[in-house]
């Protein structure tokens, strides 16, 4: 099956939204721990959530590291 | 017996996790009867590497620590290598890096200065932990997954393996964790999943023949993925 293009900006929302509904899923008390090490540092999932919305490297990355993950979408700007 | 070289610092919660995975490893070495020098914590230090490099003159370099594509760093981020300015001290050992992104550039320029086997990953090195257990890593349950991918073919390697069965293990430790965690329904098991497929596609071994994953990484490391000059390329399928 051919990869669908997004923009890095649909990327980025599918992200966010991946990252929010995970957060969801937490009891409130775990939500603010770490629990990702990506680059080599550790981030709770609002951290990581903060890294994307701010465009950051580390956020940056791990949109294309999340949109690799699904195998269905490639980003195309 | 071989001279074993562990290197392992410790100053934050992801390197406490490879701390103890190499820790792990070291046992396994000195269970074989390996020859090891143990560098770790406050002892990873850039001076202690060369230091042992020159003196103890390893055949096997197991190494865990932050990494950028040119940049591999020890205890404090304090920069250890970088590419085409200190990379040929690695000459004529065999090494496993634990860290990211190095399989782009500073590995592969490790091998065309005769280290003789670099492996590592072209990607961010990435899992997932269980907060209550950042203490204790070998018994976190998230994190188990990784650990096993790391340390089993290590041990195999120490045993006598050669490169191809490593990476042919840690690929299959990979495999073996995505099959326990795809119907998993714990709330961090997609993220377990996307993490063990990651770190899976990305490792990378440069030596006499180059082998890796055929290429599913997102463009944005497919971009930056070094070509092999002068080596054979084996592509292991991954379905």
């Amino acid at each position: 099956m051919a990869a669908i293009p997004i923009t890095y900006e649909e990327a980025k929302r599918l992200t966010l939204e991946y990252l929010r509904s995970w957060m969801q899923q937490l009891p409130a008390a775990q939500r603010t721990r770490p629990v990702i090490v990506f680059d080599w540092r550790s981030w709770s999932i609002p951290e990581m959530i903060s890294q994307v919305e701010m465009d950051t490297d580390v956020g940056r990355r791990y949109v294309y590291f999340y949109i690799g993950s699904l195998r269905r979408y490639v980003i195309t700007g | 017996m071989a001279r074993v070289l562990i290197f392992r610092p410790r100053f934050d919660t992801a390197t406490l996790y490879g701390h103890a995975w190499l820790g792990e490893i070291r046992r396994i070495a000195e269970g074989l009867g390996h020859d090891v020098l143990d560098l770790e914590a406050e002892n990873a230090t850039p001076e202690n590497f060369y230091d042992a490099l020159e003196n103890f003159r390893p055949e096997i370099v197991i190494a865990m620590g932050h990494g950028s594509p040119e940049v591999f760093s020890g205890q404090d981020r304090r920069v250890v290598f970088r590419a085409c300015e200190n990379d040929q001290l690695m000459s004529g050992t065999q090494a496993y890096f634990l860290s990211c992104l190095m399989g782009q550039e500073l590995a592969p320029s490790m091998n065309e200065k005769d280290a003789r086997t670099v492996a590592g990953y072209i990607a961010e090195f990435t899992w997932v932990i269980h907060p209550d257990y950042t203490d204790r890593p070998l018994e976190d349950p998230y994190a188990y997954p990784f650990y096993r991918a790391v340390v089993e073919p290590c041990g195999r390697l120490l045993a006598g393996a050669s490169w191809r069965e490593w990476y042919d293990t840690q690929i299959a430790m990979f495999n073996r964790g995505i099959r326990e965690w795809f119907e998993s329904t714990d709330p961090h098991a997609p993220q377990i999943v996307a993490a063990l497929e990651h770190d899976r596609d990305s490792l990378v071994v440069y030596g006499e023949t180059m082998i890796r994953p055929a290429m599913r990484l997102p463009p944005l490391y497919a971009s930056l993925m070094p070509i092999p000059l002068g080596v054979t390329v084996i592509s292991a399928f991954i379905p």
